[in-house]
């Protein structure tokens, strides 16, 4: 890892800035490593020394001081004293506190490998009693949906700027009551589209006719192939368990994966971490989702340019994003190839046809140039050929700033409208927008 | 077919219907299917339908204007990505931005210029501000000044290429150029600025001739004296400081021969060990070449100087130092003798400090801080001090045996406005006062620590152990003080890994 890397770890500034002040020798009581591991003892405030110790086969890391915001600013000191001075560091055997851990980390990661049928909680009447309630609940609160859609075409959407938010949240409620999450989520954004200005009423009849669709998707999900039922399924509501996930025949893919973005988002409560990878020899993409309460840590992040190897399990979908990552050994970063923008636009067209709903798409545009005009900015391929950026202008002004009116390569998401720029790759370095 | 729905959505079903001619074949057998059924549902399918069509089938749009030219490349490399984010650390954390000059002075220093990634941010910093940091055009780099090309807001940032561009840049950008060119090129510099002058404004005609303190010449003069003409105030003033520190200008001439008949120092009657006298004679009548040269007719409202007076100060006050010195005396001596003259102490103490800033007299400066003066006067004689008066200004008031905190305090305060950089000696005098400070009031007072934020960026970095060395000593006794010294610790450390990562 880059030191710059390794600040990457951490998206708060303030841990960045205490990591680069302890990383110096003069801090720390003991520093070791081996080909496995890195760990060493710093002084806290508490009476015990930290104890901070870093699996150099997977990234994985602990600390033994109660910051909450993970990795800490010894952690991060840690890793980067180790990639700065090498030669400061010991090879002392590893103490309890290492191998320990480690133990327990790989027992964590086989566990989590291998299938366990015995470890499956069985399938009880109980359980089944409580899913078939939530069936229940669901169609109710569907057809209850139904018919507020049809009643929103018959009077018509003429009056709804008027109305505001407040007109929405009747039935967003009634569908958080119905447990369908996701149709709630649907219509907070589409209570919002009513004042967006020019061009409002199109945009909220899309979203109302893909909303009805997958309404009958729902209704008629036993007629579907596995794939998209569980797209509907997950769009409606309904999680999937990861356990059951490692169970099924869900798809295993060994590749060598490069990290193209990984960021934090934050929604109501809830803190999401978003890390899009693309398989180096497969050419697949792999959506990895953490989710974390209140701002707790989350487990790791893996900063853009990291190349692993390992197996990723893909969730159920007629167009496999979402996977789940089972173990994973570091390698040295790789390289990657962007598209063209009629290949990438061309390859959206073509998951589309598989999951109609499909919110994001990621991209990895070759040659591209950042523009600006009267509608806001876009890349622009050398024959003219742009896609729209998404609204966010600082993330412009920073995407022209390295690209310098040069071609360059850009990883974004695109939804069907803009692409939202993520990471850039100029003259060997990775840069975030 | 696609307007079609919207209209119908918009209006409702009920009031209006709609037709299917326009309905892409591919839809067709959809639309059979859904016969019979109501409207709305049929509405709704289709929408999604053809909402999804249109997604699926989207091309790119194509826009045929060209591009703007790209940014031409740079000899000077960039920062390290390191220096980079300590650079975007001290943009986004308001504790850190007295960092921020010293930074530039140091990417400047290394002939490196800002990753470009950091650049929006940097110049979004800047929009507003009256006044930029020096070496700002030369760390923003080729990539800098093409990026602020892009957009208006930062116009400010562009720098002119040519005579033309010139004319019309901003005024910040100007300034920069004809400061530049004054050195390179000053015949050049004084063309540009002279076929300009009559066609400005008032306040762009004096923000140029500010530049004009570069190189200061007697070719400037024409100029000069045509500007002590102007309509305008600010520039007629900007003009006679100039000619008052230009060596050997007309304008110097005049102030002598009129102090000639007024002000004059002279060694007493004894041979040995005689005193310098100042004599001074009030002039009788305002004479209108004086209003000319900047002395103005009046005393302004609220003086209490009678006119004369008046006239008479402010004419000694543009004199320059050679009209006060001579091979008998020193600066020193002369500076000594004003300062016991009985009558005229206040009023020629205050001309020397106005003439010592204006010509960078260090002998008069240094002379003038063992003086009893006003603080305004007292800042203006430190800006012209040399380094080791300043520091003895400080001390003075700092020896073991003798502290006066709140003296020390002033002093030290006053030192860190005119952007004085500590000495190790200065700083260990300093810690001494803070721990005497503790001792004497039991831990209960500790001015020295509410101070200490302000003098930090003033403190050498050769002494962190010493500051080390306080908390430690005194960590358990006064945690107001303890705290202090960490957080100074830490804007030491800060300012230790930026030089260092341009030190590489």
């Amino acid at each position: 890892m880059t030191p710059e890397q390794v600040l990457a770890l951490s998206d708060n500034e303030s841990i960045q800035k205490n990591g680069q002040k302890l990383a110096r020798t003069s801090q720390w009581k003991s520093l070791n490593a081996n080909e496995r591991a890195v760990w060493g003892e710093i002084k806290g405030s508490g009476k015990e020394p930290y104890q901070v110790r870093f699996d150099l086969h997977d990234n994985a890391y602990k600390c033994s001081c109660p910051s909450r915001p993970q990795p800490c600013k010894h952690t991060l000191a840690l890793i980067l004293l180790y990639v700065e001075e090498p030669a400061a560091f010991g090879h002392a055997e590893p103490p309890t506190w290492v191998t320990t851990w480690l133990a327990a980390h790989d027992a964590k990661a086989e566990k989590k490998a291998a299938a366990q049928p015995a470890e499956v909680t069985p399938d009880t009447a109980a359980q089944s009693r409580r899913i078939a309630e939530r069936e229940a609940k669901i169609s109710a609160g569907i057809d209850a949906l139904d018919l507020w859609l049809r009643d929103l075409v018959r009077g018509g959407f003429d009056g709804l700027p008027a109305r505001g938010a407040a007109y929405w949240e009747t039935p967003t409620a009634r569908m958080v009551d119905a447990q369908a999450r996701g149709l709630a989520n649907q219509l907070q954004v589409m209570g919002q589209i009513p004042s967006t200005g020019a061009g409002w009423a199109s945009a909220l009849l899309e979203r109302a006719g893909m909303l009805y669709l997958l309404l009958e998707g729902y209704r008629h999900q036993e007629t579907l192939a596995p794939g998209l039922r569980a797209d509907i399924r997950t769009l409606v509501g309904w999680n999937q368990k990861q356990d059951e996930l490692l169970d099924q025949d869900a798809s295993v893919v060994h590749d060598r994966w490069y990290v193209l973005s990984s960021r934090s988002y934050e929604e109501e409560r809830l803190d999401i971490q978003r890390t899009w990878m693309r398989g180096l020899t497969t050419g697949k993409d792999a959506l990895h989702l953490d989710f974390t309460l209140n701002s707790a840590p989350h487990d790791l992040r893996l900063p853009e340019g990291t190349c692993f190897e390992g197996d990723v399990v893909y969730y159920p979908s007629s167009f496999p994003q979402r996977v789940l990552l089972k173990e994973r050994r570091i390698k040295p970063p790789d390289t990657v190839a962007g598209q063209t923008i009629p290949q990438a636009v061309a390859a959206y067209a073509e998951a589309l046809s598989q999951q109609p709903w499909l919110p994001l798409f990621p991209m990895l545009l070759a040659n591209v140039v950042p523009a600006h005009g009267d509608k806001g900015w876009s890349v622009r391929a050398s024959d003219g050929c742009l896609l729209p950026l998404g609204t966010f202008v600082e993330s412009g002004w920073k995407l022209l700033a390295v690209s310098g009116g040069h071609p360059l390569t850009v990883f974004g998401v695109w939804d069907g409208e803009r692409l939202s720029a993520l990471t850039a790759w100029v003259d060997g370095r990775i840069i975030l927008i | 077919m696609w307007n079609e729905l919207v209209t119908t959505a918009l209006i409702g079903t009920e009031r209006r219907a709609f037709t299917l001619d326009e309905l892409p074949e591919a839809l067709h057998e959809l639309a059979a299917q859904l016969e019979g059924q109501d409207s709305e549902r049929v509405l709704l399918t289709l929408a999604g339908t053809l909402a999804l069509y249109r997604r699926a089938g989207q091309t790119p749009q194509i826009d045929p204007l060209p591009l703007p030219d790209p940014c031409p490349p740079d000899a000077l490399p960039y920062c390290s990505p390191r220096a980079g984010q300590i650079l975007n650390q001290i943009l986004a954390i308001s504790n850190y931005s007295q960092h921020l000059p010293v930074w530039i002075a140091a990417a400047y220093n290394a002939h490196q210029r800002i990753t470009p990634e950091y650049l929006p941010r940097f110049l979004s910093s800047f929009e507003k501000n009256q006044h930029l940091p020096d070496h700002f055009y030369d760390v923003l780099g080729a990539r800098g000044r093409w990026l602020a090309q892009q957009n208006p807001a930062w116009a400010y940032a562009v720098l002119p290429e040519n005579d033309a561009e010139w004319e019309l840049a901003n005024i910040h950008a100007r300034v920069h150029v004809l400061r530049q060119l004054r050195a390179s090129d000053p015949a050049h510099a004084r063309a540009l600025v002279e076929s300009v002058w009559s066609s400005e404004k008032a306040e762009t005609r004096a923000a140029l001739l500010g530049a004009y303190e570069i190189d200061l010449n007697l070719d400037d003069e024409p100029l000069l004296e045509t500007a002590l003409d102007d309509r305008a105030e600010a520039v007629r003033k900007v003009a006679a400081w100039l000619l008052a520190r230009l060596a050997g200008s007309a304008y110097q001439q005049r102030m002598i021969a009129r102090a000639q008949l007024l002000i004059h120092v002279k060694r007493g009657q004894k041979l040995i060990g005689s005193k310098l006298e100042i004599e001074i004679t009030l002039p009788d009548a305002y004479d209108e070449s004086m209003i000319r040269d900047g002395i103005p007719a009046e005393a302004p409202q609220g003086s209490n100087l009678p006119d004369r007076v008046y006239w008479l100060a402010n004419l000694a006050a543009r004199l320059p130092a050679s009209y006060w010195l001579s091979d008998d005396w020193s600066a020193r001596e002369l500076v000594e003798a004003v300062n016991t003259n009985h009558n005229w102490r206040g009023i020629l103490l205050d001309c020397l400090v106005q003439m010592a800033e204006r010509e960078d007299q260090h002998d008069f400066a240094d002379a003038l801080l063992d003086t009893e003066i006003e603080n305004a006067a007292m800042y203006s004689a430190l800006r012209a001090a040399s380094p080791a008066a300043r520091e003895a200004y400080a001390l003075e008031v700092l020896q073991p045996d003798m502290i006066k905190d709140t003296e020390a305090l002033k002093r030290l305060s006053m030192l860190g406005r005119v952007g004085h950089q500590w000495s190790t000696a200065l700083t260990r005098a300093f810690l001494a006062m803070a721990r005497k400070e503790i001792k004497a009031s039991a831990g209960v007072s500790t001015p020295a620590a509410s101070y200490l934020p302000q003098y930090v960026m003033h403190i050498p970095l050769a002494c962190i152990e010493d500051l080390r060395a306080s908390e430690s000593a005194d960590e358990q006794k006064v945690p107001l003080w303890s705290r202090a010294v960490k957080q100074a610790i830490a804007m030491l450390e800060f300012r230790q890994k930026m030089l260092k990562e341009f030190s590489k």
